[in-house]
């Protein structure tokens, strides 16, 4: 009887530990501030570090990775800036804190969690804003501890929902 | 009594041996490599493959090895040299079902990279002339 409550109680904590992981992989919250009339088929991508420690050129190539792969995914072709006929999608990252993946996998419990602040706009060639959002994203679990790189993939995922629910 | 616990035991013993036959099945199932699909804007840009030193020319598919780290150097005279570092994600069910062998189908699926999946699985980059050096 005991045995049958032990491994009920141990059944019950291994699912609140999977619920509180998955709770905390990365995620990402998007607010359309201006929503855009149409999905443009070409696009060039332009991000701006507006933080004031520098991202390194690394997680800007990754970041920019995962934008270029949800792109292409949803049917827009990431072009050269050289070109001035399609419209650009300016992002700038304005808070940017990796958090640590140790903290995260050794302690847990939101220590060590990391988070980003990014506003993207699309503008057209003559300059003017087609439409506008902010996405927040952040991360604080994960599998062994979670790669920052996941909030990448979410925050072009979510950028994505933006560029592709134009009505 | 003793009977149901051999029955149990019956029953237990199979699942056991067939868990710990997936000693590194990411290795076996997932492969060794992974195709990785590269294009940029404009085309014919040279891809270094830094853990290799192999070249490549856009547009390409190729196959990388799970085993090491990848990153690609995209290069072309008159833009901007983009380096794209490729990530090796651990896949959760290579991970977990290892777990089984207590740690050594992981430590087979590490070294192999069996255990990892190459993303983004295609990488298309947009160079910028060096004009445009300002913005990232």
């Amino acid at each position: 009887m005991n045995r049958e409550r032990i491994q009920k109680r141990l059944l019950v904590i291994t699912l609140l530990a999977m619920i509180s992981i998955l709770y905390g992989c990365a995620s990402a919250k998007l607010n359309v501030l201006k929503p855009l009339a149409s999905q443009p088929s070409a696009a060039s991508l332009t991000l701006l570090d507006k933080t004031d420690k520098n991202v390194s050129n690394e997680d800007i190539s990754n970041l920019k990775a995962a934008l270029s792969d949800s792109l292409q995914k949803s049917g827009t072709t990431l072009v050269s800036t050289e070109k001035k006929d399609v419209p650009t999608i300016v992002g700038e990252i304005n808070e940017y804190d990796k958090g640590s993946r140790a903290l995260r996998y050794f302690i847990g419990f939101g220590a060590g969690s990391g988070h980003m602040k990014s506003a993207w706009k699309v503008v057209d060639p003559t300059g003017e804003e087609l439409g506008s959002c902010n996405i927040d994203g952040s991360i604080s679990a994960g599998v062994f501890g979670g790669s920052f790189y996941g909030v990448h993939d979410e925050v072009a995922k979510a950028f994505i929902q933006f560029f592709t629910r134009a009505k | 009594m003793a009977l149901s616990g051999r029955i149990y035991f019956a029953a237990l013993l199979p699942a056991a041996i067939m868990l710990l036959a997936l000693n590194g099945c990411g290795t076996v199932f997932g492969g060794l490599s992974q195709d990785v699909k590269l294009s940029s804007d404009p085309s014919n840009a040279q891809v270094l493959d830094s853990a290799t030193g192999l070249k490549y020319s856009t547009p390409a598919t190729v196959s990388l090895k799970k085993s090491s780290s990848h990153s690609l150097e995209f290069s072309k005279e008159g833009y901007k040299t983009e380096v794209v570092p490729l990530r090796r994600d651990a896949r959760f069910l290579w991970w977990f079902l290892d777990a089984f062998s207590l740690g050594l189908g992981n430590l087979i699926d590490a070294a192999t990279g069996g255990l990892f999946d190459i993303k983004p699985d295609q990488v298309h980059v947009a160079l910028d002339p060096i004009k445009n050096s300002q913005a990232q």
